[in-house]
């Protein structure tokens, strides 16, 4: 079992490593370019967008639940 | 399966989807081995980056800026802090640098973004719900 998830955790590993080098040559950068670019800022930007959206929407549903509250 | 429930699932797993297959998309943009049982040793080339920049540090000139690119940027602080967290896992360094960039970046972030995308959806429709009735 163990060796199995070796194998398989190497093989994404590889993988992830694969799509950097060749996104890096689509791109025209370096594979230093496209960890930064994927891992340092797209990774943290895509959830930091979301966590942002996520309270808005927070505070928008309790103020909608409190005016359908005083409406009653 | 109602419809609405459809097409919560659809939206739900849309993002995920689209990923695989543009994952899939630059994988295979050249010919690569669909499973890799070894890391590969591969020459040095300067018109771009091998498995080389890999295994020995890419010797190339990052087209980022330094303060994130470089050793002591951010880049280079990632990287200490996947091999501090890697020796944390595993005595061997390469098994722990490893399976810390997986549970960091296949596991733990995609979970905590995917989650965030739920919730995202979930309460989208609450709000529609709710300005609806009122």
């Amino acid at each position: 079992m163990t060796a199995i998830l070796f194998a398989l955790g190497f093989a994404v590993y590889a993988a992830c490593v694969d799509f950097m080098l060749n996104l890096a040559a689509i791109l025209h950068v370096t594979y230093r370019d496209a960890n930064t670019a994927v891992l340092l800022i797209g990774f943290p930007a895509t959830t930091a967008v979301l966590a942002v959206v996520c309270a808005w929407q927070r505070v928008v549903l309790r103020r909608e639940r409190a005016k359908i509250g005083r409406a009653k | 399966m109602p419809l609405a429930r459809r097409g919560f699932l659809a939206l739900a797993f849309a993002p995920a989807l689209l990923l695989a297959v543009l994952f899939a998309g630059v994988v295979h943009s050249r010919p690569t081995p669909l499973w890799r049982t070894a890391i590969p040793t591969e020459a040095l080339r300067t018109d771009r980056c091998t498995w080389y920049c890999h295994n020995h540090g890419c010797p190339h000139a990052p087209v980022l800026p330094a303060w994130l690119a470089s050793d002591r940027g951010a880049f280079g602080v990632a990287l200490r802090g996947l091999y501090g967290f890697g020796d944390a896992l595993s005595s061997d360094r390469a098994t722990g640098y490893g399976l810390a960039n997986l549970l960091v970046f296949c596991v733990a972030w995609p979970a905590l973004t995917g989650g965030l995308w739920i919730v995202a959806i979930v309460q989208h429709a609450e709000l529609k719900q709710l300005r609806r009735r009122s």
